[in-house]
């Protein structure tokens, strides 16, 4: 316990609006284009990750501090004696509270996930997408996604058309 | 993948802000999800039924959303149609099944390479067939086919390397199977499950029509009745099989079994998991089987194959225990095929 940072590598990254995230190796690599450039000897003094602002890099680093393997929940000291299944569950439920958030923020969650290529991430928040929107008429998932019909007119005709066999 | 760690290293962990701010969040302003990058809205698109999505509004919101919908062969390289029938309103012909598969195999453009659905017609059969040459997994729950349409069907899929049969009506099993076994020679995993237990001349013939697919790796048979015979049959002839899976086949005697036949069975994996080629999802083999029971007063039935406690029932030949009454009754619960037993009497 006394000694938990020797033989712990660090690694700093940095978002593009200049805040700076120390954090341990192993929780970085969670994201496969960090680990390459770990693996590559890109990354000796500090990761610029572009695009991805703190609010939400945080929120990322947050998610790969959680799911790094091997380590029990959060600063519980009899962690290791948590059975996998209970863990997993564990893990579930921190995934179902950390996905509480605004539609913007899972947007942005969406795209951090794919850029920095973490799978458990794009997973649940593409899941969490479409749980919102599965079951929905038209109109009220282009109200859910912000998005405007843009279609022409003749293109609006074949819509209609495909859309009277459901949600009616 | 990441290095363990002992747990207390992770509240280590430091934030560092080389500029302090106390910036009060501001309502973050709204994205539109038209501008999201087409990959990403065809990984969100791949997580929807794709029953949902032929018919649901999903398809329409917008013009890159579309693309991604429809234009996208990808996302039809397998084409699971299982929670189908719930989008077909009854007595509407025009909108069935099969408008839904002809729909689905003209977006996937020929890449359709697995398929799985429920209440598969003639029709749409040879719909699939036609369309869909490299097909290599084919699922069919609850088909009504004839002969003809199966015969014909199934020798213009000869790259099909994944079978299943379940629930069917209609034909001849032994026949079905004779077909499927001449037709089928990449076939690496068959699964067939019967309604009702198939009789023992029947129940023969399959077993002896099974033990044609040389290259099988992987064999699924509920509701024959089968001895150990047959089994040897199987085993002699399909050096490849490794996993194996047989439930309700009533006349396997474990008792009665040579060393020779027990000696083969142990080289063979009997649990539940089953070998899958379909690599497009983890594939858990799970089967939702709803279907009319017409019998039993018209209510839906709906089984789960991957229900934990199905696994526990499960005929373990390496166990060699048999099943007693308590449990027959629990496994009858769940099953929630009690009144089909009574009608089989």
């Amino acid at each position: 316990m006394a000694t938990r940072e020797a033989g712990k590598k660090m690694i700093m990254l940095k978002s593009p609006d200049g805040m700076e995230f120390e954090v341990e190796e192993a929780v970085a690599m969670e994201s496969q284009t960090i680990r390459k450039m770990i693996e590559d000897d890109c990354a000796d003094t500090a990761i610029l990750i572009p695009n991805i602002n703190s609010k939400i890099l945080s929120r990322v680093i947050e998610y790969c501090n959680k799911h790094v393997p091997t380590t029990g929940a959060t600063g519980a000291a009899a962690s290791d004696t948590v059975a996998p299944a209970a863990l997993a569950e564990d893990l579930k439920i921190w995934d179902a509270e950390f996905i509480k958030v605004n539609r913007a923020t899972r947007f942005d969650l969406i795209q951090a996930a794919s850029y920095l290529n973490i799978k458990g991430l794009l997973d649940l928040t593409s899941q969490t997408t479409i749980d919102t929107i599965s079951d929905n008429s038209l109109e009220e998932i282009r109200s859910f996604l912000s998005t405007k019909n843009d279609y022409l007119p003749e293109e609006e005709q074949t819509i209609r058309r495909e859309n009277q066999w459901a949600f009616q | 993948m990441a290095i363990a760690m002992p747990p207390l290293a992770r509240a280590s962990q430091r934030i560092r802000y080389s500029k302090k701010r106390k910036a009060p969040p501001p309502p973050p302003p709204e994205r539109d999800w038209a501008e999201l990058h087409p990959d990403l809205i065809s990984c969100i698109l791949h997580r929807l039924d794709q029953a949902e999505l032929l018919v649901g509004g999903v398809a329409g919101v917008c013009r890159s959303w579309r693309h991604a919908a429809r234009d996208e062969p990808e996302l039809w390289r397998r084409i699971d149609l299982r929670g189908g029938l719930w989008y077909v309103p009854p007595f509407r012909p025009k909108f069935s099944m099969e408008t839904m598969v002809r729909k689905a195999l003209r977006l996937g453009a020929g890449q359709t390479e697995a398929f799985l659905s429920e209440g598969v017609s003639n029709r749409t059969l040879l719909l699939l067939a036609e369309s869909a040459p490299s097909l290599k997994s084919l699922h069919l729950i609850t088909c009504s086919v004839s002969k003809q349409a199966f015969a014909k069907a199934i020798k213009m899929l000869p790259l099909l390397e994944e079978l299943e049969i379940s629930l069917p009506s209609y034909f001849d099993t032994q026949e079905m199977v004779e077909l499927v076994a001449g037709a089928c020679l990449q076939l690496k995993h068959f699964r067939l499950v019967m309604h009702d237990y198939e009789d023992r001349r029947t129940s023969a013939g399959v077993a002896s029509m099974v033990a044609r697919m040389h290259k099988l790796r992987s064999l699924h048979l509920v509701r024959l009745k089968l001895d150990n015979e047959e089994l040897a049959t199987i085993l002699d002839k399909c050096h490849d099989l490794e996993y194996l899976h047989m439930r309700e086949c009533s006349l396997i005697d474990m008792d009665a079994m040579d060393d020779n036949l027990q000696v083969k069975l142990a080289q063979i994996n009997m649990d539940n998991h089953e070998y899958s080629s379909d690599r497009i999802v983890d594939y858990e083999y799970m089967i939702r089987c709803i279907y009319y029971d017409l019998d039993g007063g018209g209510d839906w039935l709906s089984y789960d194959y991957n229900d934990d406690s199905y696994v526990e029932y499960c005929y373990y030949i390496g166990s060699g225990d048999g099943i007693d009454d308590a449990d027959l009754e629990e496994y009858e619960k769940i099953l929630d095929i009690k009144s089909m037993r009574r009608h089989l009497r």
